[in-house]
């Protein structure tokens, strides 16, 4: 039986006044407790206006102590409001779905213990990137991968489809201890995307407006300047394609065949 | 609901071209500095005097939940 406490993550949108929901602004407002973690300290006050009361999980920040450390810690501030019977809201930046365990983890954790718990989305930085930078992700297929990940474990690179690359600020840091990491562990960033696209292949440095009175970044840089360029929190690397889309022509020929056998039953009719 | 909070979510709510921007703005009660940065759009100006966090750590990701 769902006991009355309960849980909802909602995703604020990248822009200040921009890109909030009614229904996750209603749960801001009808919550009993909200926390709050955004990228943007104007984006923080204007939760904190909608409600005095927010508790920023800023503070569960330590650098030099594991993120994972602070991400349990999170969700577990979360978890013991759920426990003591109240509506608690956690309001995240973009999506809460998107690249962040944190709202996974505490929504899949109240559902695992009985509590009421639902995400409700945002628009993303990648929302805000495919309008930004005219990409449709639909159009050679696209690739998202985080940054360290990429570099931790053996993955298949297609470079006939847009890459996405995130958290490149703080790339190769296997420690999660760190909030950014410097020239040489970008150094091997670039020598593993370098067997997939030459030096000189274009790669744009993005990162989502959080204000209505600022613009994106959309910087146009080569993969050989990313070593050097200035890489933060919340930069993503967007590869366009650096080759066309190869036909795969054995499987059009089964569809060839396929298409010839439904021909030949419907003659058969 | 602080002026320079209340003139940001106006902006953000209704996109507008640059005449109506400044009018908008000073639609807003703002002391002289707030109306500058507001105009000069100098997001590190208006955080600072509206005493914002100095430094944001927003990631929420872990690249490998084994670590």
């Amino acid at each position: 039986m769902s006991q009355q406490g309960s849980l909802a993550c909602v995703g604020l949108g990248m822009m200040l006044g921009a890109h909030l929901s009614p229904r996750s602004r209603s749960h801001i407002e009808q919550a009993d407790v909200v926390f709050a973690l955004v990228s943007d300290p104007l984006v923080e006050l204007w939760v904190q206006e909608m409600r005095p009361d927010m508790r920023s999980l800023q503070p569960f920040y330590n650098e030099g102590t594991s993120r994972l450390v602070s991400y349990n810690a999170m969700v577990e501030a979360m978890l013991a409001e759920v426990r003591a019977g109240r509506r608690v809201c956690g309001v995240f930046y973009g999506h809460p779905g998107v690249f962040a365990l944190v709202p996974h983890k505490a929504v899949a954790g109240a559902r695992a213990e009985g509590f009421e718990a639902v995400m409700e989305p945002g628009i993303s930085a990648e929302d805000c990137l495919y309008a930004d930078l005219g990409i449709d992700p639909g159009k050679y297929g696209c690739q998202h991968f985080e940054a360290s990940q990429l570099m931790f474990y053996q993955r298949r690179i297609d470079p006939s489809a847009y890459l996405i690359i995130w958290q490149v600020g703080m790339a190769g840091d296997r420690s999660l201890a760190r909030f950014s990491t410097g020239p040489a562990y970008r150094r091997l960033l670039v020598e593993l995307l370098a067997q997939d696209y030459p030096l000189t292949h274009p790669v744009i440095a993005y990162e989502a407006a959080t204000l209505p009175i600022t613009a994106p970044r959309m910087d146009e840089l080569r993969l050989s300047d990313l070593v050097d360029a200035d890489l933060r929190l919340q930069t993503t690397l967007v590869f366009p394609p650096a080759m066309p889309m190869q036909r795969n022509q054995e499987m059009l020929d089964r569809l060839a065949g396929l298409d010839c056998e439904m021909e030949e039953g419907k003659c058969r009719q | 609901m602080s002026n320079v909070i209340r003139a940001l979510e106006t902006l953000g709510r209704s996109p507008m071209q640059a005449s109506h921007y400044v009018a908008t703005i000073d639609s807003f009660v703002l002391d002289r500095a707030e109306r500058k940065a507001m105009l000069d759009r100098d997001h590190a100006t208006l955080n600072e005097l509206m005493g914002g966090t100095k430094k944001m750590v927003f990631a929420i990701m872990a690249a490998d939940e084994e670590t």
